[in-house]
């Protein structure tokens, strides 16, 4: 089985970005507010970006299809 | 037209009838620059496109009429929750990097024009190719159907009068714009309004931004009022264990589901080079904080706003928002009817990608099975007979089941489109993969998802029927290639298809 992205890395990377961007762990009476946005809000957004980021960094490199 | 049917002026209608003739006009260009009278060029517009396009043409089909009306009304139900619909539309170009490189690779080499060509090369195997299309068409045309819903809506919600007439009248005479020039100019037409319409989308999405800070104000004002509504805490706490769990099912769910949009798996094909797709894909990475991020912040400030709206009434509340800007002076006004244009923009254009789709499944997978002899020029006129068809019973529909929520219908297309991930997940990188257990596997994956849907609950325990199903339908297919001795040869066949 192989592909560019099949590694147990790059999958980890995601695992470990999906249990910081899901606030499963915000405790429920907190109303902090950043900016007028619920602090949990800016800390879900703010995983998001960083997830967009890496697949934008991962998708720098040609695929092998673009080298034939 | 009925005079004074909408609040619009005579000037707004002419700037709204010149945005809709000019789908028609690039509808006839794309019917001009036709080179021939095939499948490829009419579904998969030849050659393919360039970034540009490409990119906008997955934005305008990937944002539609359910982000800006069902997102904003389903943030304006449960609040900052709905925040993970940013996550799961980054899901879906995350899922695209098992899919797109290895997909679009051996659709050039292969000439796939839809998405049932890749499985009938990669397994043979006539049931699992002809089930995999029909699970398609049903999910994209419930799609479409809520997407003709939408656009009633989006009239109806501007409209001074309450009557059923306003509804029917919307969805009748957008869906036949659309339809007119898709069967016009098939995929070319299509991404090239698309290319109008994406743009149209993202400046109304700028504006609706600015617009919303300008007359309501900014989230500190909104969460102010929010609090001093009754139980409108609630609306901005922390989703707590539960709603997470349904916030991970949403991202599987849709990340996996909308990853197998067969539309979007056109699009893969259509790209003009590996490139071109690679970079596209870069830029759609962000476009969800450009789009669903937008469609939470005019939920939120909508619920501050306007409270009270419930069901349907919570869908249209993106309109109350649009007539509340318009009634504010002639800036306001005029920027509402360019706000309008961008909402027929995001619905028409999932719309007419979704309707294409399906005719290509129609024509090129089924009808063509059961007539093989059929030429191209007589597969393309099928396809584009079918568009008709199928317009007229899903506006006949739409207007029958006028009362459903928008996301009820999005919710069931997903559970089935998941069930064929195997097939294209696991297929395209492990060549050990058999027809007849992912055959097997995806049968008892739908009947899972679609019992637990209909007999005990669209998401039992917050999780999505279609990934109770999903593990079922993964065992059986993985298990049963590891174990099974048959179908000799297939195997070896592959391992050279996947090298190569």
């Amino acid at each position: 089985m192989k592909g560019p992205y099949l590694s147990l890395k790059v999958w980890g990377v995601y695992a470990v970005l999906l249990l910081v961007a899901v606030p499963w762990y915000w405790p429920a009476e907190d109303e902090t507010r950043w900016g007028g946005l619920p602090a949990w809000v800016v800390v879900a957004i703010a995983g998001s970006v960083v997830v967009s980021a890496y697949t934008a960094w991962l998708l720098r490199r040609p695929w092998p299809s673009e080298e034939e | 037209m009925k005079e004074g049917l909408l609040p619009f002026g005579p000037g707004a209608w002419v700037f709204i009838a010149l945005y809709l003739g000019s789908l028609l006009l690039v509808g006839w260009w794309g019917y001009r620059a036709r080179r021939e009278d095939s499948l490829k060029d009419f579904y998969l517009a030849g050659s393919g496109f360039g970034f540009t396009v490409l990119v906008l043409t997955l934005y305008a089909t990937q944002y539609s009429g359910n982000t800006l009306f069902g997102f904003t009304g389903k943030t304006y139900r449960i609040g900052y929750a709905w925040t993970m619909s940013v996550h799961f539309m980054t899901a879906v170009i995350v899922f695209y990097l098992l899919l797109a490189p290895k997909l679009q690779a051996r659709a050039r080499a292969r000439g796939f024009i839809t998405p049932a060509d890749y499985l009938q090369d990669r397994f043979a195997y006539a049931p699992l190719s002809v089930l995999a299309s029909v699970v398609m068409i049903v999910a994209l045309s419930n799609y479409l159907l809520a997407q003709l819903m939408a656009m009633g809506r989006a009239v109806e919600g501007l409209s001074a009068s309450t009557g059923t007439d306003v509804y029917i009248w919307a969805v009748v005479a957008l869906a036949l714009i659309m339809v007119v020039y898709e069967t016009l100019g098939g995929l070319r037409a299509v991404a090239w309004t698309d290319v109008l319409q994406g743009v149209v989308l993202m400046l109304g999405f700028a504006i609706l931004t600015v617009l919303v800070l300008v007359y309501f104000g900014g989230p500190e004002t909104s969460a102010l009022k929010i609090l001093g509504q009754d139980g409108g805490g609630e609306k901005l706490q922390p989703p707590g264990w539960a709603m997470s769990r349904e916030w991970v099912s949403y991202i599987f769910v849709v990340g996996i589901g909308a990853a197998l949009y067969p539309q979007a798996i056109q699009r893969l094909y259509a790209a003009r080079s590996p490139a071109v797709l690679r970079r596209s894909l870069q830029v759609m990475a962000f476009l969800p904080l450009t789009a669903t991020l937008i469609a939470v912040f005019i939920g939120i400030t909508a619920l501050a706003n306007f409270p009270g709206l419930e069901g349907a009434e919570a869908d249209r509340v993106l309109a109350v928002v649009f007539r509340d800007i318009q009634s504010q002076g002639s800036v306001g006004y005029w920027l509402v009817v360019v706000l309008f244009a961008a909402v027929l923009a995001a619905i028409m254009s999932t719309a007419d990608s979704a309707l294409l789709s399906i005719s290509s499944m129609f024509s090129s997978d089924l009808y063509r099975r059961v007539r093989p002899g059929a030429g191209e020029s007589r597969l393309t006129k099928v396809g584009k007979v079918s568009s008709w068809a199928l317009i007229v019973i899903l506006v006949v529909l739409a207007i029958v089941l006028r009362g459903t929520t928008l996301l009820k219908l999005l919710d069931r297309k997903f559970d089935l489109l998941v069930q064929l991930s195997p097939a294209f997940f696991i297929g395209l990188h492990w060549s050990g993969l058999r027809s007849r257990p992912v055959f097997a596997g995806l049968v008892a994956g739908l009947a899972i998802s679609l019992g637990l849907a209909f007999g005990v609950s669209g998401k039992p325990w917050g999780i999505h029927a279609g990934l109770y199903g999903l593990p079922v339908n993964l065992a059986i297919a993985v298990g049963g290639s590891l174990l099974g001795t048959g179908e000799a040869g297939s195997a070896e066949t592959e391992k050279q298809a996947l090298s190569g």
